[in-house]
C-alpha cells in the first residue's frame, strides 16, 4: 500500500515537471499513421456472378392507367415551395404495368433501325407521349401485331438538366409511357421492355433548347425472334 | 488521445501538489477557448490560422488544402487566431497554439506512413480541436471518371484525389455508385449487360454479384447503416419505386407504392427510414417513409421549387440534396425534419463525410465535371484539382 502510495507520488511528480516544461521543451507524444489502403481488386467483366435472379412479375395490366401522363411538366417550376406543409402524410397506391420476366428477352437480335423515323419527343421534364406523336406509337404498334413473333424494346432518354439518377428514373417513365401508349393500341404488354439511359446517350451535343429538345426522345427498337 | 489521457492521469496525480493551480488554469482556458468555437451549427466564419515552421513543400501543401476543407483561412500570424507550429525532418511533428503561444492545444510527432499521410494526421489533429470532430482526412472517396459521353470507371482515391487507382474496366455506364459496409464493397447501378442492373462489388476478393437485375430500371442502390439492408429503385412493377431487400436480393419488399417516379434512396442514421425524391405532387420533392413499407411524409424545402439526391447527414440532423432549375444544379441543405432550404453552391451530387460538416459533389463546367469539397458551416468550396478527367458520383468512406 505504501509503495503504491509512492510510486503514485513519484509519477505525479515526473508528469507534473514534464508538464510543465512541456511548452518549452516539447516531449511529444507520438501518433503512427495506420496504414490507409484497403487492398482493392477489380472485378473482371465475366467475374464470378451469382446467377440470373431476375423473378419476373408476371403481365398483365394492373389497375391504373395513369402512369402516362402523371408527373407534369412543371417539376422544375420556379415556384419556391413556400407551403408550411411540413410533413403531409402521403398514401397513394397505385401501380403502371408490370413488367414481364426478362428471360423472355434476351438473346433476340435487335434492329435499331426499323423505327428510327417513329422516335418521339417529350416537353421538358415530362414523361408525357405527346398527341402529334401518336401516329408513330400506331406504326410501330401496327408493325408488332403484324409480327407476333417480335417483341419491342423501348429506350428513354433525357436532356442533361435533370440530375444523373433523377434523369434514370424520368427516362425510365418516359420509355414506360411509351410501353403504355403501345399496349394501347393493342400490343401486349408483355411483349415490350424498356430501357432508361437517362441523359448519357444525346444525339445532339449542343447546350441550346434546339439539341436538349431532340435528346428528350423514345427510341423503338425491335427484338427479333431468337436464332434457333 | 494519448495527450489527452496523460492529462488526466497528471490530473489525478497531482492533486494537492505544488502545480494542480497551474493544471487548473491551463484546463480552463481551453475549454473556454474551445466551447466557443464548438457552437458551430450551418453558418460560422472560417478559423483564422497559420502555420510557422519549416514543412516541405509537399507536406505544407497538404496540409493548407485540408485545413481549408475544414473550414479554415490560411492568414498571416498577425491575424490569426490559432498557430500550427510544423516541422518536419523524417517525420512531421506539430504543434497548435493559440495567437500569443500561450495556450497549447496539443504537440505531436507522427511516424510511419508517407509524408502526406501525416501532414493529413496532423491536419485531423488540428480540425478535431477546433471543431470537436474526427479527422475526416484519413477518409477515401469512391467516384467515376468518364472515359467517354456515355461510358465511365469507378475510382477509388484519398479524399484529395490522391492514390487513385481504378477499380472497374467494364467499358460500361456506371450510375449510383455507393459504398457498402465497412468501406469493403462497392454497389452500384452498371450497363454492362446491357440493361441498367445492380451489382455488389467486393473490394478485396474483387467479385461481383448481382443485386437485382429486373426488367426495366434497377439503380440507386443505398445500404443500410447496419450494412445487411440495401434500399434502391426499381421499375419491375411499372414505375420506378423504392424497394428494400438484402445484400444478395433475397427478401425484396416494395417500400412506395406511386404512379410517379421515386429516385435516390438515403438511409437515416438510425435505419429507421428512408429519404428520397418523388414527383407525386408533380415536382421532385423529398420524402420519408418507414424502411420497412408505410406512410410517405413530405420533408418541407421551403425557397426551392425541386429537390433530389437526397443525402443524409451521418448525425441525423440534415439532408443535403439538389435543386434543379432550368440553367442550373445548386447543393442544398436543410434540417432532416423539414424547413428553410440553405443554398449553398454550384453543383450536384452530394455526399456526407463522416463529420457531417463536409460535403463532397460533382460540378459541371461545360462538358467537364470536377469534385468539389464544401466545408457547410463556412460555406468555403474547395475543388480536388488532382482528379483527372471528368469526374461525377463521389462519395466517401464510412
Amino acid at each position: 500500500m505504501k509503495s503504491i502510495t509512492k510510486l503514485v507520488l513519484v509519477l505525479g511528480l515526473s508528469l507534473a515537471v514534464s508538464l510543465l516544461t512541456s511548452c518549452k521543451n516539447p516531449k511529444t507524444p507520438t501518433s503512427s499513421i495506420p496504414k490507409l489502403d484497403p487492398k482493392i481488386s477489380q472485378a473482371g467483366t465475366t467475374g464470378p456472378m451469382t446467377g440470373s435472379r431476375n423473378q419476373g412479375t408476371g403481365t398483365g395490366p394492373s389497375q391504373g392507367d395513369r402512369s402516362g401522363t402523371f408527373g407534369g411538366d412543371n417539376a422544375f417550376s420556379q415556384g419556391l415551395d413556400q407551403g408550411v406543409d411540413g410533413v403531409d402524410g402521403v398514401n397513394f397506391d397505385e401501380t403502371g404495368i408490370g413488367q414481364a420476366s426478362r428471360e423472355s428477352f434476351e438473346g433476340r437480335p435487335m434492329d435499331t433501325e426499323i423505327f428510327k423515323a417513329n422516335t418521339i419527343h417529350f416537353d421538358f421534364d415530362s414523361s408525357a407521349v405527346r398527341p402529334s406523336d401518336k401516329s408513330n406509337v400506331a406504326a410501330v404498334a401496327d408493325y408488332l401485331k403484324a409480327h407476333g413473333d417480335c417483341y419491342l424494346l423501348i429506350d428513354g432518354h433525357c436532356d442533361e438538366r435533370g440530375t444523373e439518377e433523377y434523369n434514370q428514373a424520368l427516362g425510365e417513365r418516359r420509355a414506360l409511357s411509351a410501353r403504355e401508349a403501345v399496349t394501347k393500341e393493342g400490343v401486349q404488354a408483355g411483349r415490350i421492355r424498356t430501357r432508361s439511359w437517362g441523359e448519357a446517350k444525346p444525339v445532339a451535343p449542343g447546350t441550346d433548347e434546339a439539341s436538349y429538345a431532340k435528346n428528350r426522345r423514345g427510341e423503338f427498337i425491335l427484338l427479333l425472334p431468337k436464332a434457333e | 488521445m494519448q495527450n489527452k489521457s496523460t492529462l488526466k492521469r497528471a490530473a489525478g496525480g497531482i492533486l494537492g501538489i505544488l502545480c494542480a493551480a497551474f493544471c487548473f488554469t491551463l484546463w480552463a482556458q481551453t475549454t473556454a477557448e474551445l466551447d466557443i468555437d464548438r457552437t458551430a451549427s450551418l453558418s460560422n466564419r472560417p478559423f483564422p490560422i497559420h502555420i510557422k515552421g519549416n514543412l516541405a513543400s509537399e507536406a505544407l501543401k497538404v496540409l493548407k488544402f485540408d485545413l481549408e476543407v475544414g473550414g479554415c483561412d490560411i492568414v498571416s500570424e498577425d491575424a490569426a487566431t490559432y498557430l500550427v507550429h510544423a516541422s518536419n525532418s523524417e517525420n512531421i511533428t506539430g504543434r497548435l497554439t493559440d495567437q500569443t503561444g500561450s495556450v497549447q492545444y496539443f504537440n505531436r510527432s507522427y511516424k510511419n506512413g508517407t509524408v502526406r499521410a501525416q501532414a493529413h494526421a496532423l491536419a485531423g489533429d488540428i480540425l478535431k480541436v477546433l471543431t470537436g470532430l474526427d479527422s475526416i482526412f484519413n477518409c477515401k472517396i469512391a467516384y467515376c471518371v468518364n472515359t467517354s459521353t456515355d461510358k465511365n470507371e469507378i475510382y477509388i482515391a484519398d479524399f484529395d484525389g490522391f492514390n487513385a487507382k481504378q477499380v472497374t474496366r467494364d467499358g460500361s455506364l456506371i450510375r449510383g455508385l455507393t459504398w457498402g459496409a465497412q468501406n469493403r464493397s462497392l454497389l452500384y447501378c452498371s450497363y454492362m449487360k446491357n440493361n441498367p442492373d445492380i451489382y455488389y462489388h467486393d473490394l478485396a476478393e474483387g467479385t461481383r454479384n448481382v443485386v437485382a437485375n429486373f426488367t426495366g430500371l434497377n439503380t440507386s442502390p443505398a445500404v443500410s447503416p447496419d450494412g445487411k439492408k440495401v434500399a434502391m429503385i426499381l421499375s419491375k412493377d411499372g414505375t420506378p419505386d423504392v424497394y428494400v431487400s438484402n445484400l444478395d436480393g433475397s427478401n425484396l419488399i416494395r417500400i412506395t407504392h406511386t404512379a410517379a417516379d421515386e429516385a435516390s434512396p438515403s438511409w437515416s442514421p438510425d435505419g429507421s427510414k428512408l429519404c428520397f425524391s418523388s414527383r407525386i405532387s408533380g415536382a421532385a420533392r423529398l420524402y420519408t417513409v418507414p424502411a420497412t413499407g408505410g406512410k410517405m411524409q413530405r420533408i418541407s424545402t421551403t425557397g426551392v421549387g425541386s429537390a433530389t439526391e437526397p443525402d443524409w447527414s451521418p448525425d441525423g440532423k440534415w439532408i443535403a440534396f439538389t435543386t434543379t432549375t432550368r440553367k442550373s444544379f445548386q447543393i442544398c441543405v436543410v434540417p432532416a425534419t423539414g424547413g428553410m432550404v440553405e443554398i449553398l453552391a454550384e453543383g450536384e451530387s452530394p455526399d456526407w463525410a463522416p463529420n457531417s460538416r463536409t460535403l463532397v459533389f460533382s460540378r459541371k463546367s461545360g462538358k467537364k465535371s470536377t469534385l468539389v469539397m464544401l466545408d457547410v458551416p463556412t460555406k468555403k468550396a474547395k475543388t480536388i484539382a488532382n482528379v483527372t478527367g471528368s469526374a461525377s458520383q463521389p462519395c466517401w468512406t464510412r
